[in-house]
């Protein structure tokens, strides 16, 4: 969306967008914006962005944002390059005092502690790359893990190995038994020829009543 | 100013948090770097032991299921020799009965009991063949006498030959261990005699396994023993046997023209006729081939006189006890 186009709808545009300048501890504050430092980690980066006082009010519309003081960054390389050094993380702290500009704040002063760190995360590529390390990770860890499982299994393993052999010694022992029986036993056919050979026997001992 | 853009994801992590992943992270890293030099030498032991353990546990199956097998077989015999001997059973009651019918004079029925003595021998399986072929049931009383070696039967043993006695339904009694009948042998008191019965027992279980005679022929007939006659008979009678002898001797031990196939037969015959043989308890010998040549017809005359032939059981009324 232009210019144009906002000036066509002010009513729409007035509101239509916010921007957060700080974390949520600092909207709830109702304290004088402060001066916001950009650090610049590059030699090429020259300019730093100043914004000017005002009363923070939580949100900027983009008509305020249009019309303030403040200084547009014209060196696209520039503005590349200190995206690229911080946009990693940014640390935003809440700072009291108020620096001169062109000057790093001294920050020694009235830092409150906090036991969280925000992490932003603000380039797609860097976010999967974090991934992939915490995939490897993982992975790492599944390794490290069957390593000792398989070391725990291979120390079991033999016990069971040799108490399987002795199963097995002890039913090969009673299979042989059993064949001996068997053995000594006359073939099906023979015990029921015998058994009908009783039956003949029976017949002609026959009843006597 | 600096640009917060629509893919920027901020995630508010604890410090503590935080320190805790960066430790775990190098412990990882430290474990890694223990593990990854030894990760093969423990992988391919655990393949070895593993391969081991298949191995154990195919056997193991292939023992378990060829023991199923053998047990089913097993019970399967079983179960016919359980209804076999159930018939058996009932045969020698009704026998029993029969005996007594005889005795009584309330039947016109006979009973041959054909006993076979001084088995194992030469003869064994032929007289065994024999009596099948008629569909008769014999008494064979063995002794351990002979050896275990058997005359002209080169691929036989008397042990071997136990269980074929058994095996057509005929019957095995005790002849004594040593069939020594001379002075200082089986009967010079009742405890010699009993320890050759018993000895004679002992090696008739282990050969068939586990039937146990309980009927004993005395070496030579009771007639032998003299005045050892009484003690013996008490001493067997505790050990829960019984006794017999004989009501027709076929002669085949005498020698001479007296054994000869003929005047057997003859013999035999002769005394069935006899009103007081109609349970006739016949003697032979394996070792007799005279016997065995007269056997066929004495088997045919005794049917034809109307003789069930039967084989001796201990509640037979002829068995003493």
């Amino acid at each position: 969306m232009d210019k144009d186009d906002k000036n066509k709808n002010p009513e729409q545009n007035k509101t239509s967008r916010h921007t957060w300048i700080g974390d949520e501890e600092e909207v709830r504050k109702q304290e004088a914006m402060t001066e916001r430092r950009t650090y610049t980690l590059s030699p090429q980066a020259t300019r730093i962005v100043q914004k000017q006082k005002k009363k923070y009010s939580g949100f900027i519309t983009d008509e305020e944002l249009e019309n303030s003081d403040i200084i547009k960054i014209e060196d696209r390389k520039t503005t590349l390059v200190n995206k690229e050094d911080i946009s990693q993380t940014r640390i935003y702290d809440p700072f009291e005092k108020q620096g001169t500009e062109g000057e790093p704040e001294d920050k020694g002063k009235a830092q409150p502690k906090s036991r969280y760190i925000t992490i932003t995360v603000s380039d797609s590529a860097k976010f999967k790359r974090i991934i992939a390390l915490l995939a490897v990770f993982l992975i790492l860890i599944a390794f490290e893990v069957s390593y000792f499982v398989l070391k725990s299994y291979t120390g079991k393993i033999p016990a069971e190995t040799q108490t399987a052999k002795t199963q097995t010694e002890q039913i090969v022992a009673e299979n042989e038994q059993l064949t001996e029986q068997i053995g000594q036993f006359n073939s099906k056919d023979e015990m029921k020829e015998l058994k009908e050979s009783w039956e003949r026997l029976k017949q002609k001992i026959g009843n006597t009543e | 100013m600096g640009e917060t853009k629509a893919e920027d994801r901020k995630y508010r992590v604890s410090k503590s948090v935080l320190a805790l992943l960066a430790i775990l992270m190098l412990m990882v890293i430290a474990a890694a770097v223990y593990v990854v030099p030894r990760y093969g030498k423990v992988f391919s032991a655990f393949n070895e032991q593993r391969k081991l353990y298949s191995a154990a546990k195919t056997d193991l199956s292939k023992a378990e299921k060829e023991n199923a097998e053998l047990k089913k077989q097993v019970e399967d015999y079983e179960a016919v020799k359980s209804e076999t001997d159930a018939a058996r059973d009932e045969v020698y009651a009704m026998a029993a009965q029969l005996e007594k019918d005889i005795i009584d004079g309330k039947s016109d029925k006979k009973i041959c009991y054909i006993t076979i003595d001084d088995g194992p021998y030469n003869r064994g399986k032929d007289f065994i063949e024999l009596f099948n072929k008629y569909d008769i049931k014999a008494t064979f009383f063995l002794t351990t006498a002979n050896g275990d070696k058997l005359p002209d039967q080169a691929n036989l043993t008397a042990r071997s030959m136990y269980p074929e006695y058994l095996k057509y339904g005929h019957t095995i009694g005790n002849h004594t261990y040593s069939h020594d009948y001379s002075k200082g042998g089986v009967y010079k008191n009742a405890k010699t005699f009993i320890d050759a019965v018993e000895k004679q027992q002992e090696f008739t279980k282990a050969a068939t396994g586990g039937f146990t005679p309980k009927i004993v022929r005395f070496p030579g007939g009771t007639s032998m023993a003299a005045d050892q006659l009484a003690p013996i008979q008490e001493a067997l009678r505790k050990a829960g046997y019984g006794w017999i002898d004989w009501t027709i001797d076929s002669g085949d031990s005498f020698g001479g023209d007296d054994a000869k196939a003929d005047k057997i037969l003859k013999k035999v015959v002769k005394a069935s006729k006899d009103p007081d043989q109609k349970i006739m308890v016949a003697l032979f010998h394996e070792w007799s081939k005279e016997s065995y040549k007269a056997m066929p017809q004495i088997i045919e005359k005794l049917s034809a006189e109307g003789y069930i032939f039967l084989p001796l059981f201990y509640d037979s009324a002829m068995v003493k006890k």
